[in-house]
């Protein structure tokens, strides 16, 4: 039998609600437990999805239709409050949010440690509806969910008929507790051995953007004919894509003066989140994705386009894989569960994992890259559809980093940067075009 | 329907200020101002809508001020009142908080209207030690101690500060108008004890203040002219 995986930890308690009525509050997930101590005015770990509609939004429909979502969704309907030892989740009671005014800048200026405050928001500009979520509440799987929630009763309220509308949450219906498990623990198994810690990556040498800015940069690229493309050199997408980042870095590496170069870590690597909900069953709308990190050794020597793609698809092949997660499950649910770690007081514990968080996360990749997949909505809902954009989290070490997001026919790739330069993006795009896609690129600044 | 300029979206009718970015809705509803921009011109942060204007916080700081305040007050007359059974020594931390809370909620309270709450504060300290004076019937000092010490103290920081905004360029010099008026205000202290203690004025301390910073405040305004336009702080010490 292929898999040879033990069964959940069935005496773990998974569920991350506790105590009942006003009592109730939430356990922060196993991803999202050290998550709050990383966040800055900048570095915010939110990141965004958003739909652009036929018509222009009209305020009045999309503020009824958060109200009413938002019931919904009750474990997103929380602030965050600190604990002596851990961070939890608290209920704000009887509140939901307002949608909020775009901005220039997106992700940023989200207080999560301030009283009050919700980790998500929803933003409107013309006919597109955004929401942004901290990574401390979800990953892409619950936004998108979130969003696609939202969507089917705006347009409800805007005279859709959406009862025959099936595969979506909507408003009336009582979640399930499955809902806001902590699926990491329900996976866990205490007898594996930790993963190899991975090396030192290289992080590009480049001027950060001015405080408060963060600039986005989307391609909308033909989604046939990149998969076509994909499968000529016999690879999924997301590896393709991941290869073009890769083969981007790569030239950003070599084009450096060769005495900046060999001061330079040699690995290029790249974060490739997976959603987890793949290999294990969960319907968790909480955090449940690792990675993996595709890379090239640039000491082994200069490497070429299809020799990119086939490592990357080879190691991913067999990174993606439930006993390799399970070993990255095991180290992360057993660090939590380190007696030394839970008697740490939480100041300390914020310390610990800021130093944990750069070593074991953005030291070890040179950027990030996420690709969502391609989004599904029923009909009469994605009529009104016309694209989905999905912009990743502002990150000060790995200044650039991309999200894909597939909608009908197109696929839109999303960089978000804290760095003045866009050398990234601009070969990331040209290396696309040379293969004959017609790329449309739309930027914020 | 109106449309925001900002945001571009749809409005209810007769809205004049969009919700979301505050923008002002114009009189033909926003729909002659169409951006095709992917991203709207403002940088809003969501939460700036949140916090509390200058006026909010002063206010919520000047109740919280007057209720604790108030509680330390009572604290100190109910410590009395319940060990002595009766109210005297009380008065005079009830009299020194009252004075503190002028001092500090006057400043407060008139924001930037800063030189009413200097004259009021002015107007405070002599009545704050007229009040130390009337809570001891047995004895008056401040007609003759008081009264002159706290107002040639004033005057000499009145003095100081006109003759330091009139400078031209300030630097050390506002230190030895400083030290000049730290010297003169001993002296007029000491002629106040002097004349109310024996009747004739006999500069004893205080002329030993004025022989120490006099000469500094000399060398300060020498080396304030000496380097002017010649050497520039700021540079020397990357300020």
């Amino acid at each position: 039998m292929a898999n040879a995986i033990k069964a959940p930890n069935a005496e773990a308690r998974s569920g991350t609600e506790r105590g009942s009525g006003g009592e109730r509050w939430y356990v922060l997930d196993n991803a999202a437990a050290f998550m709050p101590a990383l966040t800055d005015r900048t570095v915010t770990l939110v990141f965004r999805v958003s739909a652009t509609l036929r018509e222009r939004v009209n305020l009045a429909a999309l503020e009824e239709a958060v109200a009413n979502v938002a019931e919904r969704f009750p474990y997103y309907l929380v602030e965050l409050r600190h604990g002596f030892f851990w961070y939890y989740l608290e209920p704000l009671s009887g509140k939901a949010p307002h949608p909020v005014a775009d901005s220039r800048y997106p992700c940023m200026n989200m207080r999560v440690r301030r009283r009050g405050r919700f980790l998500y928001r929803v933003r409107a500009y013309r006919s597109r509806i955004a929401v942004e979520f901290c990574h401390i509440l979800t990953d892409g799987h619950g936004a998108l969910g979130y969003l696609k929630s939202l969507l089917a009763e705006y347009l409800r309220l805007r005279g859709m008929d959406t009862s025959a509308v099936r595969g979506i949450f909507l408003p009336g219906e009582a979640p399930a507790p499955e809902e806001s498990e902590d699926a990491f623990k329900s996976h866990f198994r205490q007898d594996l051995p930790s993963p190899r810690i991975a090396v030192r990556a290289f992080h590009y040498p480049s001027l950060p953007l001015l405080p408060g800015q963060y600039r986005v940069i989307t391609g909308a690229v033909p989604l046939a004919p990149a998969l076509a493309k994909a499968k000529e050199y016999g690879s999924t997408l997301t590896e393709f894509l991941v290869s073009v980042y890769l083969a981007s870095l790569q030239d950003i590496f070599y084009a450096l003066p060769a005495p900046i170069r060999r001061t330079m870590r040699p690995h290029l690597s790249v974060q490739v989140p997976v959603n987890l909900r793949r290999l294990f069953p969960s319907s968790t709308m909480r955090n449940f994705s690792l990675y993996v990190l595709p890379s090239l050794d640039t000491r082994l020597g200069v490497y070429e386009f299809p020799e990119i793609v086939r490592r990357v698809h080879h190691y991913m092949q067999a990174e993606v894989d439930r006993k390799n997660i399970s070993m990255q499950i095991s180290r992360n649910v057993g660090g939590g569960r380190n007696p030394i770690v839970r008697i740490l007081p939480l100041p300390l514990k914020g310390v610990a994992a800021r130093l944990v968080y750069r070593r074991l996360g953005e030291d070890t990749f040179s950027g990030l890259f996420s690709n969502l997949g391609p989004v599904e909505l029923p009909e009469p809902i994605a009529s009104e559809v016309l694209r989905f954009d999905f912009i990743p989290a502002p990150s000060r070490r790995c200044k650039t980093n991309a999200n894909a997001i597939s909608w009908k026919d197109t696929l839109y790739i999303g960089f978000g940067s804290l760095s003045a330069s866009t050398e990234l993006e601009r070969r990331f795009f040209t290396t696309l075009t040379g293969m004959g896609f017609p790329v449309s690129i739309e930027s914020n600044m | 329907m109106p449309i925001c300029p900002n945001c571009g979206v749809e409005l209810a009718e007769s809205t004049k200020h969009c919700p979301l970015c505050r923008s002002a809705i114009e009189a033909d509803g926003g729909r002659s101002e169409e951006r095709e921009a992917p991203y709207p011109e403002k940088a809003i942060d969501p939460e700036h809508f949140d916090t509390l204007t200058d006026a909010q916080r002063r206010k919520i700081f000047l109740e919280i001020f007057s209720v604790c305040s108030a509680i330390a007050c009572i604290t100190v007359l109910a410590v009395e009142a319940l060990v002595d059974g009766r109210i005297s020594w009380s008065l005079y931390p009830v009299a020194s908080i009252a004075y503190l809370f002028f001092v500090i909620a006057v400043p407060v309270a008139l924001g930037r209207r800063r030189w009413r709450a200097t004259v009021a504060l002015a107007i405070a300290t002599p009545l704050f030690v007229l009040s130390l004076d009337m809570l001891d019937a047995s004895r008056s000092w401040f007609p003759r101690i008081g009264g002159p010490i706290t107002l040639s103290v004033e005057a000499t920081i009145a003095a100081c500060a006109a003759s330091i905004s009139r400078m031209k360029s300030k630097g050390v010099n506002a230190i030895a108008v400083a030290l000049i008026g730290a010297a003169a205000a001993c002296v007029c202290i000491e002629l106040a004890i002097d004349l109310a203690a024996s009747g004739s004025p006999d500069l004893d301390w205080s002329a030993v203040v004025a022989a120490a910073c006099l000469p500094i405040a000399a060398l300060l305004f020498y080396a304030h002219h000496r380097l002017s336009g010649r050497a520039s702080l700021a540079k020397l010490f990357h300020l």
